[in-house]
């Protein structure tokens, strides 16, 4: 009799310890919302078996799209959510920044589709193009249907512009995902990287990208502390003349915001807006005349950029040679900078402070060649 | 040949131009006071901004205008006397597209060849002399300016549909680049260049003396031309020569500008009242300089708020003005 | 004035052809035939624009052919069968225009060239036309005035194509008797081509007929020939 009411009470016991386990577990994943810390366009949450991926329209930060990734065969899709398999086993890339995103959580073999060999840096990739395993599929508005649909890829990830991507709903009836991308709209230089994670979760590889994305998130913040710990704020001007019209990062840019961190004094920092403020080659001249550095000029060569616009030469960043640009390498640059921030504050804190005395090798940016 | 009347207003204009062209020196963003303006002249500071300014962009951008506004116009004169046709001008004959499609070449077909050393002058220069030549070809084997017209029309469609080709193959910023280019600008040109430019631009104005007779008679039609003695085919060679070099010169530095050619030699006829082309080619160096530097002063004053394309503003000015010669003729 | 012998009118083939006809100043000749006869073709060889087929038209003893262009323009004027007048060109520059073989690389007119303008005008009356534009005239306006252009030209010859094809009656006896006064007064040879046979009787003119079965060209001297007889062999 009492052996019974041992077993009745041992098995309520542990009916009582599972349940509470269940609860506690549950209410984890109730808490465990957006992971997501610096990226405004992007949201994932774990829910109930499903990974949710949002994508914002950076305009409005409103929800524009909804995916869901299943974690548990019978778990229920919530509505409005378009269903993406997982793990994502080929897909297309249509620009560099996602072969890099890839590259970084070594899955870039994964690429079948490419948008133009002539921007790809990746050496995996390029071999793969040469050997007909990777297909070029040309510029976002001009792809041939047929080309995706014949690529069977399970994904095709394109950079957003406000509209779906041409023939999106057939191209899911026939298996192919289109997954909007907002990472170049993200403003901040971490928000852009932070946009790994969604690579993660696609692939399988979530961890993978969590752990990269503190740990050059660690990094990127030391360098911003080093660089505010410096004394002087030198002055800098980006941008190049575009017919025109000089077109420089406003103040709320990416741009803008990497020469905050670099502890910089640019003209315009003050300047509304995310995308680029519009100046006439007049008043650029009289604002930075006198200006110590010039970046992103658009060519890697001075004589080069002298040639084909002789009045840069009054600019005394010119005449001392303080002109600095990524246009070396640029496909690299495109590819690996937006998940390298951390290099890219690097490169900007080595050439603007001096007397840090930092010793880090240059990742991205050059001194213009003669 | 001209009425008094007329007279008047070609002193008038030569007065104004001189008055329009030192509100354009001062017309910009950056305010320029007249000791600048002195010194940059005569007592060059390298180190003053201001007069930098003044020197290597205001100035330069003056006399581009002027040689722009007036070249084309007087181009255009030749081509509506040539053609008997108050709507041609001097991009009729299509060697416009050949400066377009070296350009587009240079900008947007990655192309080694033709990016990097060839620079968009060149190009646009090696496009017009190509197209001139060919345009020149033609003129000598064809008999009817009517069939010129049509070869002239044609070569422009088919660079255009090129042109087209090439840009559905570019990157966005080469597009971007090459739409810029398209819209022209009275500010790429350098203080450097200026004397060279002078140089054809003179040559052109003054070859123009030579034709005066011939377009006098040309006004009657190419039949009655022929029988006062008017020798067709060499004043057709020598009339596309100076056009080609002038519309070649003015495309090169300054990319295509829309209407002026078409719209000024209109205006100066209904002004002067005339058909002696001595004193219309004097009324179109004076008003087009005049309308091409008053439309830059119009985008100078509205460049705080809106940036607008010289060509938008020619166009904006110049296409009204020319639906009202349309109606004119009609009535 | 001019020799026509042995020559063939035609494009590409014959159209007909002349034996022997001279043409002699101080004459009006009025030239007919039917459509497609052949009279634009011969007159196109006549102002040396075009090559016979088959021998030269010889004008004061030399072959048209031979002329330097300015000598041309000097010898042969040519009157169109409509003028639509020119925008912005005033009546006497348009006359005017007809001393440009005579002046010099600039156009410039000397004051012998100016009064022989003003003779032009007074000849044919339109001095009250003369500060008007060209656009604002009348048609019959229009024809005298640029009459009075190849006046200026002070050619020996003056060919007029269907001037009379866009008037009415009255501009049209007016343009003949001008045209009969000019010849006998200034001692010119006139020709011109018609599809007004009553006119030409009426004004008494020699006529070149090209005579449709024989496919030649013949000149009656005024007076041997009826309406009828013309129409016969010319119809």
């Amino acid at each position: 009799m009492s052996f019974k009411r041992n077993i009745l009470i041992l098995f309520g016991l542990l009916l009582v310890v599972s349940c509470t386990h269940e609860n506690v577990k549950s209410s984890k994943q109730d808490i465990k919302k957006n992971e997501i810390q610096y990226a405004e366009n992007l949201e994932i949450i774990h829910e109930r078996g499903n990974v949710l991926i949002h994508i914002k329209s950076p305009e409005n930060h409103q929800i524009e799209k909804k995916y869901c990734i299943q974690n548990k065969t019978n778990s229920i899709i919530p509505s409005g959510y378009i269903l993406l398999k997982s793990p994502v086993r080929s897909i297309i890339a249509l620009s560099s920044t996602h072969i890099g995103m890839l590259s970084k959580l070594k899955s870039e073999n994964l690429v079948t589709g490419i948008s133009n060999h002539s921007y790809v840096h990746n050496p995996l990739v390029l071999n793969k193009y040469r050997k007909g395993e990777v297909v070029e599929m040309g510029e976002e508005g001009t792809i041939p249907v047929e080309s995706i649909v014949a690529s069977k890829a399970d994904v095709l990830i394109y950079s957003g512009f406000g509209k779906s991507f041409p023939h999106e709903d057939q191209l899911e009836r026939l298996g192919t995902i289109c997954l909007v991308n907002y990472d170049w709209r993200e403003v901040h230089p971490l928000g852009n990287a932070e946009w790994i994670k969604l690579f993660g979760v696609l692939i399988g590889k979530e961890k993978q990208a969590n752990l990269y994305f503190n740990k050059i998130k660690k990094e990127y913040l030391k360098l911003k502390k080093i660089a505010s710990k410096s004394k002087i704020k030198p002055t800098l001007f980006s941008g190049n003349l575009v017919g025109d019209i000089w077109y420089s990062p406003a103040g709320e840019s990416y741009n803008s915001i990497l020469f905050k961190d670099a502890k910089t004094d640019y003209m315009y920092s003050s300047s509304k807006g995310t995308g680029s403020v519009e100046h006439s080659f007049e008043e650029i001249l009289k604002d930075n005349i006198k200006t110590e550095f010039w970046f992103n000029p658009g060519f890697s060569s001075m004589s080069q950029m002298l040639k084909a616009q002789s009045k840069y030469v009054h600019f005394e960043s010119v005449k001392n040679n303080k002109v600095y640009s990524y246009n070396f390498s640029g496909n690299e640059f495109w590819e690996k900078s937006a998940i390298e921030p951390q290099h890219v504050l690097s490169d900007l804190i080595q050439i603007l402070h001096p007397e840090l005395k930092l010793k880090n090798k240059l990742h991205f940016y050059r001194k213009l060649n003669k | 040949m001209i009425q008094t009347k007329s007279k008047l207003v070609l002193y008038l204009l030569l007065i104004l131009v001189p008055i329009v062209s030192v509100f354009h020196l001062f017309s910009g963003e950056i305010s320029i006071d007249f000791s600048d303006f002195y010194r940059a002249l005569f007592d060059f500071d390298k180190t003053n901004t201001n007069q930098i300014i003044f020197r290597e962009f205001r100035i330069p951008r003056l006399l581009m205008g002027i040689i722009a506004g007036s070249g084309l116009s007087i181009a255009g004169l030749l081509m509506q006397t040539m053609f008997n046709n108050p709507l041609a001008g001097p991009y009729i004959l299509g060697i416009n597209s050949g400066s377009s499609l070296f350009v587009a070449f240079s900008i947007m077909s990655g192309i080694p060849f033709f990016i990097s050393d060839f620079g968009t002058i060149s190009s646009a220069l090696i496009g017009a002399f190509i197209f001139g030549l060919i345009i020149l070809a033609f003129s000598y084997i064809v008999k009817s300016h009517v069939s010129l017209l049509l070869i002239g029309i044609m070569l422009g469609s088919f660079t255009s549909a090129f042109v087209s080709i090439l840009q559905s193959m570019s990157n966005p910023s080469e597009l971007k680049l090459f739409t810029m280019w398209g819209m022209g600008s009275l500010q790429q040109v350098t203080l450097t260049q200026i004397p060279i430019i002078l140089v054809f631009f003179i040559l052109g104005i003054i070859s123009c003396i030579f034709v005066i007779k011939p377009l006098n008679v040309l006004v009657l039609g190419e039949n009655q031309a022929m029988m006062l003695g008017i020798h067709l085919k060499y004043v057709r060679l020598i009339l596309i020569s100076i056009t080609a070099i002038l519309t070649g010169l003015i495309t090169a530095f300054c990319g295509p500008i829309a209407f002026v050619g078409l719209a000024v030699p209109n205006m100066v006829k209904l002004l002067l009242k005339t058909q002696s082309h001595g004193f219309l080619m004097v009324g179109c160096l004076l008003v087009g300089s005049l309308f091409l530097l008053v439309c830059d002063i119009l985008i100078q004053l509205l460049e705080t708020s809106v940036h607008i394309p010289i060509n938008a503003l020619t166009s904006l000015i110049g296409a009204p003005f020319v639906i009202l010669i349309v109606l004119k003729r009609l009535a | 004035m001019i020799t026509l012998q042995d020559i063939e009118i035609g494009y590409k083939t014959t159209l007909f052809s002349i034996e022997n006809i001279q043409l002699k100043k101080g004459y009006v000749y009025a030239l007919i035939g039917a459509n497609g006869a052949g009279k634009t073709t011969f007159l196109q060889s006549l102002t040396g624009f075009n090559q016979s087929i088959k021998g030269e038209v010889v004008v004061s003893n030399k072959s048209i052919y031979t002329f330097s262009r300015f000598d041309k323009a000097k010898t042969i004027s040519f009157v169109a069968s409509k003028f639509d007048g020119i925008d912005y060109l005033k009546v006497i520059d348009y006359i005017s225009l007809g001393r440009i073989p005579y002046t010099n690389a600039l156009g410039r007119l000397t004051d012998y060239d100016k009064e022989l303008v003003n003779e032009s005008i007074r000849l044919l009356n339109l001095e009250v036309l003369s500060e008007k534009y060209t656009i604002e005239i009348s048609d019959g306006e229009r024809q005298l005035v640029a009459i009075a252009r190849a006046l200026t030209q002070q050619t020996e010859v003056i060919i007029l194509d269907e001037p009379t094809a866009f008037l009415d009656y009255s501009n049209r006896k007016k343009v003949m008797e001008t045209m009969k006064d000019i010849a006998i007064k200034l001692n010119k040879c006139i020709i011109i081509s018609s599809h007004d046979l009553e006119l030409c009787l009426e004004s008494n003119t020699q006529l070149l007929v090209i005579h449709k079965e024989r496919k030649a060209m013949i000149l009656f001297d005024e007076n041997t020939l009826t309406k009828e007889k013309l129409i016969s062999i010319g119809f």
